[in-house]
């Protein structure tokens, strides 16, 4: 399975779920958090990412409304947020999970997910290393 | 539109204004450049220990009810 290795400037398109694991659990995703902080890395992400994040973190885990303008003016300050393009017709393809609409419309140089995506078994989307922050 | 700019006076010991000189040189970036830079990182790196600390708590809560986070981050990469 392929790690994480990060150069200076690239951009790099990141799973709903590594916000989730790097609020709660930090280590290696916070990780990849801490180096956009500090501009080594670009993140790429889409709007549906952002949404899906905060309902989880007021639905499930019980997140004031403070904390989630909190939360999203933070990911959206460290995001480059894309539009994805126009999705396939409902029975004719299955539309693509957000991360890679990122990938693809973000001119990304990597994909990150977490040690346990099911992405992860594709090693690659459209020639981008897929990669984990486990 | 440009952004208000206030000059303010703060003091700094000899040797890190003389690391932060050679990062200048290095970086070829003036020190007001630098130092507003720093500053940011570090405000950035503030509201992100803030959120934490709060995700965290919200956390451990969470698994004193039985909310199983695992499976909640296996959720979100479906």
């Amino acid at each position: 399975m392929p790690e994480m290795s990060t150069q200076e400037g690239e951009r790099i398109a990141i799973e709903t779920a590594i916000w989730l694991e790097a609020l709660l659990f930090g280590g290696s995703a916070e990780e990849l958090i801490k180096m956009s902080l500090t501009g080594r890395v670009r993140l790429v992400g889409t709007e549906v990412q952002i949404t899906r994040l905060l309902e989880v973190l007021r639905d499930r885990l019980g997140f004031s409304e403070a904390a989630l303008r909190e939360v999203r003016g933070f990911v959206e300050d460290q995001v480059e947020i894309v539009t994805p393009g126009p999705q396939p017709a409902a029975g004719v393809l299955e539309p693509l999970p957000p991360i890679l609409q990122a990938a693809r419309h973000g001119s990304v140089t990597a994909i990150a997910t977490t040690g346990r995506s099911s992405l992860l078994s594709l090693e690659s989307f459209e020639g981008i290393p897929i990669v984990s922050m486990a | 539109m440009a952004q208000e700019i206030k000059i303010v006076s703060v003091s700094i010991p000899a040797g890190l204004v003389r690391e932060l000189d050679r990062v200048c040189d290095l970086e070829h970036r003036n020190r007001s450049e630098l130092y507003r830079e720093a500053l940011r990182q570090y405000l950035k790196l503030r509201r992100w220990q803030a959120l934490r600390e709060y995700s965290s708590a919200k956390a451990a809560a969470a698994g004193s009810d039985g909310i199983d986070i695992e499976k909640l981050i296996e959720e979100l990469n479906a």
